[in-house]
């Protein structure tokens, strides 16, 4: 399983259409994948879910992947993060 | 004749019919979750094409994100679930949609909780299918225009109206980054939400929708009429212009170039400012960044959102206000006990000289974001000299420490205040010998100089800007400044407000900082008045004896 530590930037924190790309593109691996803020666990497939994780710009969230692409998984949703 | 109050959403100001707009109930009620959904999803992909071609890819996204909800597990799941446990589907979806949007209203950042709404939103859409409600919306015939009232319109709402016969949108539920107001603005009509007293009374009444003053006014008397044809025929005048406006630089009638510049509360608010031209940011209120986390911004985090906002405007500059909270807004990290009378407690720069860690930081963080840019700090809430030189110290020692770290950093960078204390007003000759530039913040000028509180209806007759003593005011610390051969500006509410323009400009300003929304309006404002009689009306303002007689030479047009 692989983690990876990330700091929100964009000012409208991991909103709406940030939170669909996002959630789009964790479905595209099977690895299972979460989001982690505050201890909470959060599915990242779910929109509602990735909704609910709430991260606001200067949050801390841990994204974890398990599966036999969890590595490409964690770089596309950085760059996905990124780019929001 | 009743005027209803809401947040001004989209700018414009329009008159004619309302049309109360609400789903009626049909006959062809869906009760299967499955083909529920599924009809749903064909819906929100009809949506999507559709703003795809009306608004384009950025606005159609939330259409898409409607898409992904409606085929989320952890949404259709437990409604699934609700409903092999015997509940009606409607009161499934309503309470699914309901409790996890619950969630999200508990957070503590506004953006989210108008998110809340997105998840409102789709299970509304669900249970109109489900009930069968018949979404078949047209206009009456004819071409006339509306003033669409609802309670609440949802983003399907608003894409079903033929947009060539809206006039506007007003709503009681919504906030300023609601769907309605966005799509509004990209439509090109006034909004105003959040407008509390609304309900279906308003249907088919003539009315008056003001996007600027956030204010609906249904079957209007003769006084009112009069006084808000003027505002919509401005609104045309200024339309009609607003292609030469929007991409010209201010100047009065008689050629005086007049800066314009805006007032903005994050970097991404520069982005409705689309095409027009103007004068750089005169006021970027930096508290965003402190009140949206939990703990202090960190140096990097606070440089790069300056750093945006200087890119996004350069060459011309962007003025940063240092912090600005008091007692009667709690930051967590700052020490600020329970004050018996915020508004004359440590507020401003007094609460950052009393934190100077927080505020080095901030000094610092302008620093850095100012090198090679075109930055300047201003501080709020001024009264002594000492507060300017204090901070020039710590200016200094900042400095000193990034040289040492290598790390580039602004020099010369101007250092301004605002005046917005009778103090700083009444020793702008002195103070203007210690700062590079004034910006006159009325909003808090008019409320100390009256020693009355703007949100207290009691006293709302004696906190009246049109008062002489506010006037004098204004007027010696725009000639202080110009004795002294500095920059002098007015960002508040006053520099926004057209009744204001000529005699401000009598006065002898050369710079408004305003709202966006706002922009283009004062620019055209400017480029109606001749300054020479602009100074005429000034002078006579000047020799009022009070407000009434202010108020009379200035509806004399």
């Amino acid at each position: 399983m692989l983690r990876v530590k990330y700091t929100i930037k964009n000012e409208e924190g991991l909103h709406a259409r940030p939170a669909a790309d996002f959630c789009n593109t964790a479905m595209r691996f099977k690895s299972t994948i979460r989001v982690i803020k505050d201890g909470e666990e959060f599915e990242a497939k779910s929109i509602l879910m990735v909704l609910c994780v709430g991260a606001v710009q200067g949050d801390e969230i841990e994204i974890t992947a398990d599966g036999e692409d969890e590595k490409e998984a964690i770089d596309a949703l950085v760059e996905t993060l990124d780019m929001g | 004749m009743r005027i209803l109050n809401g947040i001004a959403g989209a700018p414009g100001v329009v008159s004619g019919k309302v049309l109360y707009y609400e789903k009626k109930v049909g006959s062809s009620a869906e009760t299967d979750i499955d083909t529920a959904v599924k009809k749903c999803i064909d819906k929100v992909k009809k949506m999507y094409n559709k703003a795809l071609a009306d608004l384009g890819e950025d606005k159609a996204k939330i259409f898409f994100a409607y898409e992904m909800l409606l085929g989320d597990q952890m949404f259709i799941g437990p409604i699934k679930e609700a409903i092999a446990g015997g509940d009606e589907p409607e009161k499934a979806v309503a309470d699914v949609s309901e409790s996890m949007s619950g969630v999200l209203m508990k957070k503590e950042n506004e953006y989210l909780r108008q998110r809340a709404d997105d998840i409102r939103n789709v299970g509304n859409m669900l249970r109109e299918i489900i009930c069968g409600a018949d979404d078949d919306f047209s206009f009456p015939e004819g071409d006339d225009k509306y003033i669409i009232s609802a309670q609440e319109l949802t983003p399907v709402d608003t894409m079903l109206f033929d947009h060539s016969r809206l006039l506007g949108f007003v709503t009681k539920e919504g906030g300023a980054t609601s769907h309605t107001v966005i799509l509004a603005k990209s439509i090109g009509i006034p909004a105003v939400v959040g407008v509390s007293e609304l309900d279906r009374s308003s249907d088919d009444a003539d009315a008056y929708l003001d996007g600027y003053a956030g204010e609906f006014v249904i079957n209007p008397d003769a006084e009112a009429k009069s006084v808000y044809d003027k505002r919509v025929l401005d609104e045309q005048e200024l339309l009609k212009s607003l292609d030469t406006i929007k991409k010209n630089d201010a100047y009065t009638k008689d050629g005086e170039r007049i800066k314009v510049a805006v007032n903005i509360g994050k970097p991404s608010d520069l982005k409705c400012s689309e095409d027009s031209k103007f004068d750089g940011v005169g006021l970027f209120r930096s508290e965003f960044l402190y009140s949206s986390s939990k703990e202090k911004p960190p140096v990097k985090q606070q440089c790069e959102a300056y750093k945006k906002a200087a890119d996004l405007v350069y060459p011309k500059s962007v003025t940063i206000r240092t912090l600005d909270v008091g007692g009667d807004k709690q930051i967590e990290y700052f020490h600020m006990p329970k004050e018996e009378n915020p508004f004359l407690g440590n507020r401003g720069i007094r609460l950052c000289l009393s934190n100077e860690g927080v505020f080095s930081d901030q000094l610092k963080a302008l620093l850095m974001a100012g090198y090679g840019k075109r930055l300047k700090i201003m501080l709020p809430m001024v009264t002594r000299i000492e507060e300017i030189t204090r901070t020039r110290e710590l200016l200094a020692e900042v400095k000193e420490e990034l040289e040492r770290e290598g790390t580039p950093a602004a020099d010369d960078i101007e250092l301004g205040i605002m005046i917005e204390t009778p103090a700083s007003a009444i020793m702008s000759e002195v103070l203007a010998k210690h700062c590079d530039f004034f910006s006159i913040g009325t909003n808090d000028l008019v409320q100390y100089i009256m020693s009355a509180d703007r949100g207290n209806s009691a006293v709302e007759k004696v906190y009246n800007p049109f008062n002489p003593a506010v006037l004098k005011m204004i007027y010696k610390v725009i000639q202080d400044g110009a004795d002294a051969g500095i920059e002098v500006s007015v960002c508040g509410d006053l520099a926004a407000n057209p009744d204001f323009t000529e005699i401000l400009l009598g006065m002898g300003l050369k710079k408004f900082s305003v709202p966006l929304p706002m922009l283009n309006r004062i620019k055209k404002k400017i480029s109606d008045i001749n300054l020479s009689s602009a100074k005429d009306v000034a002078n006579e303002v000047l020799k009022a004896e009070d407000e009434y007689e202010v108020e009379k030479i200035i509806r004399r047009g």
